[in-house]
């Protein structure tokens, strides 16, 4: 009686154990998943900023180097999307790309015939959808994160993750200066 | 106040519409109404004091016969109260419908089903399984630029009793159908908050997303993750959780399919009501009271923000 006792306890801690395992590789699989699904959405806008540059070249003759910059930007990124982890440098690269064509953005203002054209205007739209996609793919990627951080540090899963050799990941975080407030007169001059 | 503003004048417009327009034409309604209401005392005296002369007059030994007859002549004023006003508010019905659409430019009203809606609500999860459907007052039209369809809906579920097969309601109120501001190719169904999450369906799993007020009032299934949150942005969560205090309803249903955006709100009433034998058809606070209706489902639009396109 005893001896089931033992053994029905011991089953039932094991499966346990085995049930927090699962979910701890499930949730680890999830954090890549949402990853792979940013990779997905940063391709598209990789894939637009070409056509958008070729378009805003024909108009824009004095962000000559602005284009030039995002021209290798891009080239890196694209080189880098292919080479798996990396993914301190992915979101580093990921920021100065957006920062850029914010200011190709804000440079478009400046020259009315761009702005009226409307390949430039569709194009523009379709970036700025891609955009709120990657921003969508980003709060993926942070809600498996949590999920994982929580699985990894809360007990016992924590035990396990420790075994299994899995670690808390970062988030997708903005820069300092993305978190102050925007100063009008720095722009309106 | 810049709806309130639009409110206000659309308001206006309407008064003037009611006084000028639509009283003249139904006033002639007003001496039907009495009729009807004389009818209906009459008949239920009548039935009152056919229920009383069995009662105590004649020996009808059979109990079960006897409870049958006496039903059915307490049920008869009730039918025929029904169909009286039923009768008068659809003489009223199209002129009041059609001054109302008038006030916020291109509506059509219309009563009854419009074809293949009922399968595309079940497709998009947005109403319960049902045996029976009955469509009463349906709006069609564009407000700022959105299309939207308002239809007033009962469904209703069949149920084996003692007695045979009856019909209970199970969803009572609007099914509004909009455009919605962004394209997206996935599904995802907005519910009431629920201890456990039931999946409307097998392909949608249940999410969790950053807004704690939100989190606490619905659940959110979706076959794509980042497609569902592509759709509920933090400021359309915030949206959602406002436009569920602006409705005094407790179940608002949202379902995010084929670019479209489908809103169940029971109500658990008739909507746009008029036409009632007791109270005069020219007291301007039924009119209002549907006006106002009308346009707390419009306003739906402008709380949304879905005649914008800037993302949020």
């Amino acid at each position: 009686m005893i001896t089931t006792i033992v053994l029905v306890g011991f089953l039932f801690i094991l499966f346990s154990f085995y049930g927090i395992y699962v979910g701890l590789i499930k949730k680890k699989n999830k954090v890549s998943e949402a990853f792979a699904s940013i990779d997905v959405q940063l391709k598209k806008r990789y894939s637009l900023i070409p056509n958008i540059l070729t378009i805003a070249g024909k108009f824009m003759e004095h962000e000559k180097s602005l284009m030039t910059e995002l021209t290798e930007l891009r080239t890196k990124a694209v080189d880098l999307s292919s080479k798996k982890g990396k993914l301190k440098e992915k979101i580093a690269l990921d920021k100065e790309i957006s920062s850029k064509m914010g200011q190709l953005m804000v440079s478009v203002e400046n020259y009315p015939q761009l702005k009226s054209d409307q390949t430039m205007v569709t194009a523009m739209q379709t970036y700025n959808e891609v955009e709120e996609h990657i921003s969508a793919a980003r709060r993926f990627y942070n809600s498996a994160v949590l999920e994982l951080n929580n699985a990894v540090e809360i007990f016992p899963s924590s035990m396990i993750a420790v075994m299994c050799g899995i670690e808390q990941q970062e988030y997708f975080q903005v820069d300092e200066i993305e978190r102050k407030d925007v100063n009008a007169s720095d722009y309106l001059k | 106040m810049e709806i309130n503003k639009d409110y206000q004048d659309k308001k206006i417009e309407f008064c003037k519409n009611l006084h000028s327009k639509i009283f003249p034409k139904i006033e002639p309604f007003e001496k039907k109404r009495l009729q009807y209401f004389l009818i209906f005392i009459i008949v239920t005296l009548l039935d009152l004091f056919l229920i009383l002369f069995l009662h105590f007059c004649v020996e009808i030994n059979d109990f079960k016969a006897k409870a049958h007859l006496l039903t059915l002549l307490f049920s008869i004023p009730f039918i025929i109260y029904v169909f009286l006003q039923k009768q008068l508010e659809s003489k009223i019905n199209k002129t009041v419908m059609r001054q109302i659409c008038k006030s916020f430019g291109s509506f059509k009203w219309s009563k009854g089903k419009l074809p293949g809606d009922d399968a595309l609500y079940k497709l998009a999860l947005i109403i319960p399984n049902y045996d029976r459907a009955t469509h009463d007052d349906n709006f069609l039209g564009t407000y700022k630029d959105v299309d939207i369809l308002i239809d007033e809906v009962n469904y209703e579920q069949k149920i084996r009793t003692k007695s045979g097969t009856s019909y209970v309601s199970v969803f009572r109120g609007l099914v509004i159908s909009l455009k919605f501001n962004k394209n997206f190719s996935s599904h995802t169904v907005v519910k009431n908050n629920s201890l456990f999450h039931f999946s409307p369906s097998r392909n949608l799993k249940h999410t969790e997303l950053e807004d704690v007020r939100f989190e606490k009032l619905f659940d959110v299934y979706t076959d794509d993750e980042i497609e569902a949150r592509y759709i509920l942005t933090p400021t359309f969560m915030d949206r959602l959780n406002n436009l569920k205090s602006s409705f005094k309803s407790s179940n608002i249903t949202c379902s995010f399919f084929k670019n479209s955006l489908y809103i169940a709100i029971s109500t658990n009433r008739d909507m746009f009501f008029m036409g009632s034998l007791v109270k005069s058809i020219l007291n301007e606070k039924i009119y209002y009271k549907i006006f106002d209706e009308f346009y707390s489902v419009l306003n739906i639009i402008d709380v949304l923000k879905l005649n914008q396109k800037i993302g949020l």
